[in-house]
């Protein structure tokens, strides 16, 4: 019953396994099938089991070390690449699937513009700065006059 | 010049590269490894991974199974 039981636990690790392996960006699939192999080394189904979820935090960052580490890669190209436009509707975006269901705020670009909040915001303390430099208001008078 | 220039290590890193450096002429598993540093997989590998990028570590398949061929990993 037991011995049942943990073969049918490792073909669901196994499987979980391969999905990861087909997750994982081409030029970490090797060290996605060096992860598989070690499940033949673990013996009880926690510490696999603990080894797997390991597996899904490998894909995550391997994942997103991929998109942002693509040269010229932006999260406005990112964006643009994941919504297509539809045509006759050029001012309405058409997701991609993955993008249809997935709450506007977990998107990547808006995960990363409220990481990015601090930074804003310094910009915009630089805009207002910049809006009240002498040179600036100089430039609003002149305007004031023409009109 | 890169003289200046400092590469910072993370604990995770550090505590990795002991364990090999400890028998600098063995082959590790990473099961092995992990167990040894205490570090979750998710968090072995990516750490792994970069090692290997910077040459710092080499790495081979070895089949002790025909069947199951697993990597080891040790330091360059």
């Amino acid at each position: 019953m037991e011995i049942n039981s943990t073969i049918r636990w490792r073909n669901i690790a196994n499987t979980f396994v391969r999905v990861i392996i087909f997750l994982l960006p081409a030029d970490a699939r090797d060290w996605g099938r060096a992860f598989a192999a070690e499940l033949s080394a673990i013996e009880t189904p926690l510490a696999s089991f603990q080894w797997l979820l390991g597996g899904i935090m490998l894909i995550t960052a391997r994942s997103m070390e991929s998109v942002l580490q693509q040269p010229g890669t932006s999260l406005r190209r990112f964006r643009r690449k994941h919504t297509r436009i539809r045509a006759g509707h050029s001012r309405s975006p058409h997701p991609s699937i993955c993008y249809r269901f997935t709450p506007g705020s977990l998107r990547p670009h808006s995960l990363a513009s409220r990481c990015a909040h601090g930074a804003a915001n310094s910009h915009l303390r630089q805009y207002g700065i910049w809006m009240d430099a002498p040179h600036r208001r100089g430039a609003d008078q002149k305007t004031r006059e023409n009109s | 010049m890169d003289m200046g220039r400092r590469i910072r290590i993370s604990p995770q890193t550090l505590l990795l590269l002991e364990a090999l450096l400890a028998k600098p002429a063995h082959w590790h598993h990473g099961y092995s490894l992990s167990q040894q540093t205490e570090l979750a997989s998710g968090t072995l590998y990516p750490i792994l991974m970069r090692l290997e990028k910077l040459a710092w570590l080499e790495t081979k398949w070895r089949t002790q199974v025909p069947s199951a061929a697993r990597l080891v990993t040790s330091i360059a």
